[in-house]
């Protein structure tokens, strides 16, 4: 017999499933809040006389669908965290392919030594400093960024 | 007779109920109920998806609470900058109600021979 505790932790399971794209202590604490939110619910239908089994279902009722609910949460999340954090494999090709278009560029507006392409290592070592500027200055503020103190409150 | 709060409409308000400090998601839940004369009703887990948006934002920032009785509970606080944001969407919204207001003053009470 399914009791009213198992409907709140199903509801939650069902929620918990669509987040699996978010780390373990974000959807640890996403299901914690939650179920903070779902017990009070409870505990005022309980409060206005209601017994168990409605408060539960009532609050259930009143929280909305769970897989919608867990849906919208991991597209939330996703979103703000898509350009947040790249691999070191993905920022490695950014900097080839930098290094690359720096190359050309180069060569296509001239600054490169009069026997160039037999004398190519300068034109390389100053592609890849441009690059590593052109790369690491974002990067570099994007981590500045997120490091910096939390927004202070009113 | 109450009316389904829009998903756009969420985040303003709950800027707006947190002017008055911070809460925690089922309160402010209720701020909102409360404050609407029991008129603005929603599917209460939709706080949540808003809430996010609002700390990505940087609009609130959020602790878990150690509460006098029962668990701990995620307490929510409006930023400086999500007070700014408030205002300028209560600006944006009396100029939206304004217009609305003017265009529904000019309506034809019943249709004549003008049509």
């Amino acid at each position: 017999m399914t009791t009213t505790s198992d409907l709140i932790e199903r509801y939650l399971k069902i929620v918990a499933a669509e987040l699996s794209n978010l780390p373990a202590a974000q959807r640890a604490d996403e299901i914690r809040e939650i179920r903070s939110h779902l017990e009070a619910l409870v505990a005022q239908a309980l409060q206005q006389g209601a017994d168990r089994s409605t408060a539960v279902t009532t609050a259930l009722a009143q929280f909305g669908s769970a897989d919608q609910l867990g849906r919208i949460l991991s597209t939330t999340w996703q979103r703000h965290h898509a350009t947040a954090h790249v691999a070191w494999w993905q920022l490695l090709l950014i900097y080839i392919v930098g290094v690359a278009v720096t190359l050309g560029m180069l060569v296509l507006i001239g600054d490169v030594p009069s026997n160039f392409p037999s004398n190519f290592l300068p034109v390389l070592y100053k592609a890849l400093w441009i690059a590593a500027l052109g790369v690491g200055t974002p990067m570099l503020a994007g981590y500045i960024q997120r490091r910096r103190p939390p927004a202070a409150r009113i | 007779m109450s009316v389904d709060l829009t998903r756009g409409d969420l985040p303003t308000l709950i800027l707006s109920v947190l002017t008055h400090g911070p809460l925690h998601g089922y309160a402010i839940a209720r701020a909102i109920e409360r404050d609407s004369d029991q008129m603005l009703r929603m599917r209460e887990g939709s706080l949540y998806p808003a809430l996010r948006t609002l700390e990505n934002s940087e609009w609130v920032t959020s602790s878990w609470e150690i509460q006098a009785q029962g668990p701990a509970r995620k307490v929510y606080h409006l930023t400086a900058a999500g007070l700014a944001e408030l205002e300028n969407r209560i600006a944006a919204w009396r100029r939206y109600a304004t217009a609305i207001e003017a265009l529904m003053g000019k309506r034809r009470l019943s249709y004549d021979n003008n049509i």
